[in-house]
């Protein structure tokens, strides 16, 4: 995209890991009711990064992702990550839907453990996995239960552990705390963040909330419109920042408010 | 009132409402008796049937005993059902996992569905005689329509999302199929066989109506000859109970195994 100059050199750049060439979705393409999703789109970042995607509801952000899961071939362009094209879903990308999309009828152990059991890991290190991420969620005393006996916000870092205890290199989220309360969800920022930092995946973070966008990306991708384009890459600070945080105190800053609010008016100009 | 009050019952006032139904209708059985409202000759008493059930229990009914007519009835039933479950479950999973399966065989299963199973029974007792091979096979081409139906509905609803997650995670299709397909359709495949068990049911009955020389059809069929409306009343409250007691067995299977009905 001529309009896109960071977009550009990144693309051509070396170092990027996942890549997304000219990749455009129209949804039932040679029907009457062909719905054009997503526009042409190049957008590439590096290993280590935390991309947060925001813009207007049905502006295509869920449909660049999917193609980045494997879950839906675009209609024109290439997606790869590593230097290979994705041509399905598979273990080294980790999705986390907006609904949590457990599995009701396994426990709340088997349910983290999924991804480990279904790869045939070693017994002692799906157990030593399914451990570690349900202690890191808050869920290991709940490990015995059944997903729908837990609270949506507890069902959510379940889903949050399956995808993780799976250790994959990028991890897809699709507006994960959407639906928790303001409280809940801030911790949940913490401990994602704390995560990322600790284990250094590739994050694709979707969400509504540029509050929640401009705390944990190291960049911020604005979309616009149906059908979706970048409008705007905006490197964020906030997430290296090194040492202890205080989320509270970052998000009351002055430098914090200023970037939040720049986002905003790209948002707002978009009138969504 | 609460929406969790629409699902629940206590068990407490359901058994005592129940009861009471079911008072409430042998009183209706026995005024219309005692006042002659039907003639008596037409309509048994209750304590007639009750005559009628310790003498066929004691010495049979024309050469068969009471238990082996409701073992006949049952095994046939349950044949019927076993052969159509057999049958249809495995042909549904094929079906909503494969589109040109679904294309091959869906018109010929909903076929069969809508189709009143004793029009084909004198086919199948030409092809097949009058014995137990004919009902059986007759009351699975009336439980496999249904099953099979019920079975690619069940698979073909399974929410994309956690095939999707299933995916990412590293299952693989036989995987995929095992973990998460299965179990998701397992409540509707349970309802399905629960209906098809219900229709085998009502059709075995009709079977031994037509042709046989045991069941509880027959006995009830046999009896009408003789104008015994004391035997006939005694087969019908028989053969209500043991549909019940199937129902309710199944339900039961489903309950205490299937804990993820309509929960996400
Ligand atoms: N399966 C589909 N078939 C047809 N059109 C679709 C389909 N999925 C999405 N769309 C259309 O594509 C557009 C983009 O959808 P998408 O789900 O990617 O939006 P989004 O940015 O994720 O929105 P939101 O923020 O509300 O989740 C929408 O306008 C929607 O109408
Ligand atoms: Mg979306």
């Amino acid at each position: 995209m001529p309009d896109q100059p960071l977009a550009e050199t990144l693309t051509a750049s070396a170092d990027a890991f996942v890549r997304f060439e000219g990749v455009s979705v129209t949804y039932g393409s040679g029907t009457a009711q062909a719905t054009p999703a997503l526009s042409p789109t190049d957008l590439a970042f590096a290993r280590g990064d935390f991309v947060c995607i925001v813009g207007p509801s049905g502006c295509g952000k869920t449909t660049l992702m999917q193609t980045l899961a494997g879950f839906l071939p675009p209609t024109g362009g290439r997606v790869s990550v590593g230097g290979v094209e994705v041509s399905g879903p598979g273990p080294d990308r980790g999705v986390v839907f907006q609904q949590a999309a457990l599995f009701p009828w396994k426990t709340v152990a088997a349910n983290a453990g999924f991804g480990p059991a279904m790869r045939g890991l070693p017994r002692t290190e799906q157990k030593e996995r399914v451990e570690y991420w349900l202690r890191s969620v808050g869920l290991w005393d709940f490990r015995d239960r059944y997903p729908y006996q837990l609270s949506g916000g507890m069902q959510q870092r379940l889903a949050i552990a399956r995808a993780l205890a799976n250790e994959p290199e990028l991890l897809l989220m699709d507006e994960p705390f959407g639906a928790l309360d303001a409280l809940t969800r801030e911790k949940m920022q913490e401990e994602l963040h704390a995560v990322w930092k600790r284990r250094g995946m590739t994050v694709l973070f979707i969400t509504h909330s540029v509050d929640e966008a401009v705390y944990l990306g190291t960049e911020v991708v604005v979309m616009s419109r149906r059908p979706g384009r970048i409008l705007e890459r905006i490197p964020a600070p906030f997430a290296r920042i090194a040492g202890e945080r205080d989320i509270r105190r970052i998000k009351a800053g002055a430098d914090f408010v200023a970037l939040r609010e720049q986002v905003l008016e790209l948002i707002w100009g978009e009138g969504g | 009132m609460s929406l969790g009050g629409l699902r629940r019952h206590r068990a407490g006032p359901r058994l005592a409402l129940g009861c009471v139904s079911v008072a409430f209708a042998l009183l209706a059985w026995q005024s219309v008796n005692t006042f002659h409202i039907i003639p008596s000759g037409l309509l048994a008493s209750p304590a007639q049937v009750v005559a009628a059930l310790i003498d066929i229990s004691r010495h049979g009914y024309r050469g068969t005993s009471l238990g082996e007519d409701i073992g006949a009835t049952l095994l046939r039933a349950l044949g019927g059902f076993a052969v159509g479950t057999i049958v249809g479950v495995p042909l549904g999973l094929w079906m909503g996992m494969n589109r040109f399966a679904a294309a091959g065989a869906n018109w010929i299963v909903q076929f069969l569905r809508p189709l009143p199973p004793l029009s084909f029974l004198v086919l199948l007792m030409l092809w097949l005689g009058t014995g137990d091979v004919a009902k059986v096979g007759l009351l699975a081409l009336t439980a496999f329509p249904i099953i099979a139906s019920a079975t690619f509905a069940a698979v073909a609803a399974v929410p994309v999302q956690k095939i999707q997650a299933a995916a990412s995670l590293g299952a693989s299709r036989g995987q995929i199929f095992r973990h998460v397909m299965l179990p998701a359709a397992l409540p509707t495949i349970s309802t399905g066989l629960r209906i098809a068990l219900a229709a085998a049911f009502s059709t075995v009955v009709a079977a031994e109506l037509m042709a046989g020389s045991d069941g509880l059809g027959w006995m009830i069929f046999s009896a009408s000859q003789f104008l015994r409306n004391d035997i006939i009343l005694l087969g019908i409250i028989i053969l209500g109970l043991l549909g019940m007691a199937l129902s309710s067995l199944l339900l039961g299977l489903d309950r205490g195994l299937i804990h993820w009905r309509g929960r996400e």
